[in-house]
């Protein structure tokens, strides 16, 4: 090994969503320090739900995130049915998956276009591609735009969805809704052929390290995103109520977000992690493109969570037709429509409990607690976000990778690291989550 | 107070972009701008890209504009309600959130479709923290804009 000195302190990583440092340090060859530290302020969105509604918890939470708003808004609505013991109808069920499709599609999309390509392009940004790639950067744009367009016609709006709360929708999607977002899917299917052909020409970082990798899990046919245990590749099966044995969750020095363990040191989510658990269970064309890109479960390297990303795309494209083309078949029910407001004349009925939210979001599963009385009022609420349970996984891979790459450059070692960090597709606003605060006189 | 080039310039674009999020205080000045033009009945040739700027490119280029004024919240460090004509190498080529897709690109992509010319028109805000309405110094200067839009 090197008897080098390297110094790395990447303060405000770019290309991911919120801020955080890449701090490593290397003394005559031995690593001393390693630390991906988050230094975002917590927001306080558990203390802000203390004393609201179950039936607007849901508009509070979106507002956690601006790319994980769907699947803030459906843990939350998870957690709150679950805490009152309503079960919603199956044509609710199909349309929440839907909506966790579009989400997914949308999130991927950014991630492995604008966030992860110049990297693998060989540019600083996104803003170059434009002279280098301009049919990859209007592609890019293209796909977006589809994405918003079509969850716009879903839920009200392109993001922070309006008419999906606790017991269903506000607004159920009309026959000619359905057709138009069919007609936009469908539309997107060359832009997806073509995006896995770039990906396939695409050169992802080699490196590998074994890790326990947690998702969803079920005994059914269908890749869980929406419902299911949660279950590890060590073989953990945990009923989603166990979240707290499931999260481990720590508190570290140099970062205002919370780390996670379960069977090992860390333990990591999102597509590669799906992937890995539920492969089997993809939609033919995104099996088909796995293949055609080389990606196999159990897959070790996490650079190559983006290209799980882009199989999933494929997978969610292809389902999302399949739900509304299964909806168009048996007819909205127009009855099941819920009217807005507090729950004020009791469509739902209430009682007091404690309820749980396990959604896969896309950057993973995504936890939602709610304690609640017998009038819907939340006593206590709980949130536990993929990118928190991620991080100790990203600093232990760290601590494997740096030495490994000892022979290369300062830059060529910080950007290997600021793709390691990039390829989580971290949201580090939304893991910064530790402080404990005492309010007095309250 | 706008100059008389910038007056020129709001009075003879033939498209007008707003961009921003109203739900963050002055960074809203855009939609306001927009809104504004909206209730007026006066037509005006402006659509609202609001914080998805992604969106728009579609109907930007289908108005075979010429020339075309984005307006958009800018931290130049001027006092609060300032103006000023960004010049394109001074639009980050990163955006405020990883939400949405540089400004310069959209900019660039309605450039070579339609050879328009794009001017970034950027207002110094006060405050872009969380809430809705703007500082009475952005409000000032968002009614002389809208005002001058409309004068046209």
């Amino acid at each position: 090994m090197s008897k080098r000195n390297v110094m790395v302190n990447v303060e405000y990583l770019t290309r991911v969503e919120g801020h955080g440092n890449i701090v490593v340090n290397v003394k005559e060859g031995k690593l001393e320090t390693c630390q991906l530290q988050i230094v975002e302020a917590p927001r306080f969105f558990e203390g802000m739900l203390q004393g609201r509604s179950i039936f607007e918890a849901q508009h509070i939470t979106s507002r956690i995130c601006g790319i994980c708003a769907c699947g803030h808004t459906l843990a939350s609505i998870q957690a709150a049915e679950d805490a009152i013991g309503f079960i919603p109808s199956e044509q609710t069920i199909k349309l929440r998956k839907l909506l966790l499709h579009l989400e997914n599609l949308d999130s991927h999309i950014l991630h492995i276009y604008l966030l992860v390509a110049p990297d693998l392009l060989g540019v600083k940004s996104f803003v170059p591609l434009i002279n280098s790639h301009n049919t990859v950067v209007r592609r890019a744009l293209r796909m977006k735009k589809t994405c918003n367009d079509v969850c716009d016609v879903l839920v009200g709006r392109h993001v922070h969805p309006i008419s999906s709360i606790v017991g269903g929708f506000t607004k159920l999607p009309t026959e000619k809704a359905l057709d138009d977002m069919l007609h936009l899917l469908n539309g997107l299917k060359p832009d997806m052929d073509a995006t896995v052909g770039l990906a396939a020409t695409l050169k992802f970082p080699a490196f590998a390290r074994d890790t326990e990798y947690v998702a969803l899990v079920s005994d059914n046919n269908e890749y869980p995103m929406l419902m299911g245990d949660v279950g590890s590749t060590d073989g953990i099966r945990k009923n989603k109520k166990e979240y707290k044995v499931l999260t481990n969750e720590f508190v570290v020095p140099h970062s205002s977000a919370k780390h996670c363990k379960l069977s090992r040191d860390s333990f990591a989510v999102g597509a590669l992690a799906r992937f890995n658990l539920n492969a089997d269970k993809l939609h033919p064309k995104a099996k088909a493109a796995a293949q055609a890109i080389g990606l196999k479960p159990k897959c070790i390297n996490p650079y190559l969570n983006t290209a799980a990303q882009l199989i999933e795309c494929i997978h969610s494209l292809e389902d999302s037709i399949a739900i509304i083309e299964t909806l168009k078949q048996t007819g909205i029910n127009h009855d099941e429509a819920i009217v807005v407001g507090l729950n004020e004349n009791k469509m739902i009925p209430v009682k007091a409990g404690s309820g749980v939210g396990a959604v896969e979001v896309p950057r993973g599963i995504l936890y939602h607690n709610y304690e609640v009385d017998d009038k819907g009022i939340i006593a206590k609420a709980n949130c536990i976000i993929p990118t928190g349970q991620n991080i100790n996984n990203m600093e232990h891979d760290m601590k494997k990778l740096v030495p490994e790459i000892l022979n290369k450059t300062d830059e060529e070692i910080t950007l290997a690291l600021e793709m390691l960090i990039r390829a989580y597709d971290p949201c580090l606003s939304c893991s910064a989550h530790f402080l404990d605060v005492k309010f007095v006189n309250r | 107070m706008l100059t008389a080039d910038l007056k020129n310039l709001l009075q003879t674009a033939e498209l007008i972009i707003t961009v921003g999020n109203d739900l963050r205080s002055d960074d809203g000045l855009g939609p306001h701008i927009f809104k504004k033009c909206r209730i007026s009945n006066i037509q005006c040739p402006i659509i609202n890209a609001g914080n998805k700027p992604e969106n728009i490119i579609e109907e930007a280029v289908s108005k075979k504009p010429k020339k075309v004024v984005i307006i958009d919240a800018a931290d130049f460090g001027g006092e609060a309600g300032a103006t000023r004509i960004i010049p394109n190498e001074h639009i980050p080529d990163t955006t405020l959130s990883t939400h949405a897709f540089p400004l310069k690109i959209i900019a660039r992509v309605i450039e070579e479709d339609t050879k328009a010319t794009v001017y970034f028109l950027g207002v110094q805000p006060k405050n872009v923290g969380w809430g809705e309405g703007l500082s009475p110094e952005v409000k000032k200067i968002v009614d002389e804009i809208t005002s001058t839009i409309l004068e046209r």
